[in-house]
């Protein structure tokens, strides 16, 4: 029998039987629609995380207090206040490093007109709008200068903006901050959100005036600092290490009490974390694959009971047991085929809505089109073979005899 | 060489512990050419024996040979081949395929033997217009939009079809009227002139007397076997 008669016969049993054929369909349809939905859904959210960490810098190393110990007890991360502004100085000198920028931070509160508008005011040197990749939507970046004066001006985050001066342009306008006047000399552009926290809801001043004018501490809490190019991170990394322990005093043996983080390992990091959820979710969908085969295999198993006659007779005028095998795999690899098709259809729709609804860009992953498309074809044969084994056993009189 | 020879060949079923023997210790042979009417009362193994004649059932003592080899010995898989190149079936219940089209019934048994498909509808039509059936008229219909008299003439033409050297017909003029019957016992003599060997089941002494060899079986045995002094012809007009 020719491929093509094979593949007709196929298509005519199966549609013999409408709905049973669909609600078979229907198994393999969701399988394959759930792997290829959470998995783009999974790519998307990598690539969300790796733009959104990129945008911060992947040069940038992030220099935090380490943990201060107290009594044998330790105070945890960030409890110390270990970095000062000779690290600075010290730090400034590193042939690897091409910018450093001290920050601190504290909540002010801002009142613009009637606007009463809690906020945080972060404090730093010019060098934070390299370091830290920020762009500016309009207005100017404050500069040595004013830093050295601890000039009373304000650049400010997209969301504070937004939220204090509505659609009206900030720059120029005079603000109150903690009963004290600042200009608003600039706005930035929005960054986006990392985890929990929103990088535009602050505004960044002079870290002089923060610390006369708000906090009265005179160490950074944070420095950043970021590398010549994304090849020299490590030996940046390996030369901060060494100028702090240096700075600090630490002898051999004395472990480091200060942290630091380098960007493009938390990347890494995360993007393993992503990647692994992605797998997880596929393979969680996967087993639904499994299941839509198990259906197939129930559907075919009815099939060769009901057709035994017809069977017997295709044996009894020549039909070999090949012959018999090939048409009930063609069969359940055609439901499989069909269901695989669909369910990236419906996969490739259900994803953008989804994208959609989560306000996220997704694009379909083309690796799980291709993979959900394989593995139901699979699973329809593979799930077919029994029963079509068992079709092609079937001794010719016993069969024509059945009723 | 006989074309089939049987040499005590025994089937029995196993019921409720006791043996029951639905063909017991037959021993014929079937030359090439012959056309043989098999009769006997209902339950006498007629069915039972065309079956092992056509290699569809196993034998469960005894040997059947097909040109002097044995069948004994063949694979499935030779089975299957000698069915469909040598011997056509026509069954006492059709057994046409639903759903598909009476063209494509009678073309089933080339598709197995990987005719072209052209070549194989062409066939087809032929053994249909040899059936008395006109294949642009009815070719398309499904078995059930046909009527009993109908469906037998394309079981027929599907055992015609691939030109075997045997046909086994079990009551082929069963569900048709004497016109009807007429027509498809001379397309059986005509067929047997060309030297297709026929073995053909009935319960009708008419029908029988067309034959040129009676066997008769009683309980599973052979009762007589005896050659037809002058076989009936069929009418002439028939389409051959
Ligand atoms: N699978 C089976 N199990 C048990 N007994 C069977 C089986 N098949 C056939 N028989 C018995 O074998 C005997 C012969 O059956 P067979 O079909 O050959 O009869 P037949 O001569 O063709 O009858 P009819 O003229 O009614 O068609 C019957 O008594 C039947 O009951
Ligand atoms: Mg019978």
């Amino acid at each position: 029998m020719t491929f093509a008669r094979v593949v007709r016969t196929a298509v005519r049993s199966l549609w013999a039987n409408p709905m049973r054929t669909i609600l078979t369909l229907l198994g393999m349809i969701i399988g394959v629609a759930a792997v290829i939905a959470l998995m783009s859904l999974g790519s998307a959210t990598t690539n969300n995380v790796t733009a959104r960490i990129q945008g911060l810098g992947t040069n940038l190393l992030v220099i935090t207090p380490g943990q201060s110990v107290q009594n044998g007890v330790s105070q945890g991360l960030g409890s110390a206040q270990t970095l000062t502004a000779a690290d600075m100085t010290a730090l400034q000198k590193l042939p690897d490093l091409s910018a450093v920028a001290p920050d601190a931070s504290t909540r002010v509160q801002v009142v613009y007109g009637s606007t009463n508008y809690q906020t945080q005011a972060e404090g730093s040197t010019p060098d934070i709008f390299s370091v830290r990749n920020l762009t500016l939507a309009s207005g100017r970046a404050f500069n040595l200068v004013e830093e050295q004066q601890a000039a009373n001006v304000a650049v400010i985050g997209a969301t504070a903006a937004q939220n204090i001066f509505g659609n009206t342009n900030p720059v120029g306008k005079t603000v109150w901050m903690n009963g004290l006047s600042f200009e608003i000399i600039g706005e930035l552009a929005s960054q986006g959100s990392s985890g929990a926290t929103n990088n535009d809801d602050r505004v960044l001043i002079p870290l002089s005036t923060l610390q006369r004018r708000f906090t009265g501490v005179s160490n950074p809490s944070v420095i950043y600092a970021s590398a010549v190019n994304g090849q020299r991170m490590t030996q940046a990394q390996q030369e901060v290490e060494m100028a702090l322990r240096e700075s600090h005093g630490l002898s051999f043996g004395q472990s480091d009490d200060f942290v630091i983080t380098n960007q493009s390992t938390l990347l890494s990091t995360l993007q393993g974390v992503t990647q692994t959820l992605q797998q997880f979710l596929g393979g969680i969908a996967g087993i639904s694959l499994l299941v839509g085969g198990i259906g197939i295999m129930n559907i075919m198993l009815v099939s060769v009971t009901e057709r035994t006659r017809e069977i017997g007779l295709r044996k009894a005028i020549g039909a070999t047991r090949g012959a018999v095998l090939r048409q009930f795999l063609v069969e359940s690899g055609l439901v499989g085929l069909l269901g695989g098709v669909l369910g990236i259809v419906v996969g490739g729709i259900s994803t953008l809505v989804l994208g959609r609804v989560m306000n996220t860009t997704v694009a379909v992953n083309g690796n799980a089109v291709w993979l959900a498309f394989v593995v139901s074809v699979v699973v329809g044969v593979l799930f077919g073979v029994y029963p079509a084994v068992r079709a092609s056993r079937l001794s010719p009189i016993h069969a024509l005899r059945h009723e | 060489m006989s074309l089939l020879e049987l040499s005590h060949v025994s089937k029995w079923y196993d019921q409720a512990g006791e043996r029951f023997y639905a063909v017991r210790d037959v021993s014929l042979s079937i030359e090439a050419g012959e056309f043989v009417a098999i009769m006997g009362p209902s339950g006498s193994g007629k069915s039972t024996m065309m079956h092992l004649m056509g290699l569809l059932d196993t034998v469960d003592e005894g040997e059947i040979r097909m040109h002097g080899i044995p069948t004994s010995q063949l694979t499935e898989r030779a089975l299957s081949t000698l069915r469909n190149e040598n011997i056509g079936f026509v069954f006492q219940s059709f057994h046409l395929l639903p759903r598909t089209s009476a063209l494509e019934n009678v073309a089933l048994p080339l598709w197995y033997a990987k005719v072209p498909e052209r070549e194989a509808m062409e066939r087809a039509a032929k053994a249909l217009v040899r059936v008395g059936l006109n294949p642009e008229e009815k070719g398309r219909n499904a078995p059930n939009q046909l009527s009993g008299g109908q469906q037998q003439r394309v079981a027929i033409a599907r055992a015609i079809v691939n030109a075997p050297s045997l046909i086994l017909a079990d009551e082929p003029t069963g569900n048709l009227d004497s016109k009807a019957t007429d027509d498809i016992l001379a397309l059986f003599q005509s067929l047997n002139a060309e030297g297709t060997t026929i073995v053909m089941v009935t319960h009708e002494p008419h029908v029988g007397q067309h034959a040129k060899r009676i066997i008769r079986f009683r309980d599973g045995r052979v009762a007589a076997d005896e050659p037809v002094p002058q076989p009936l012809q069929a009418g002439a007009g028939v389409s051959v």
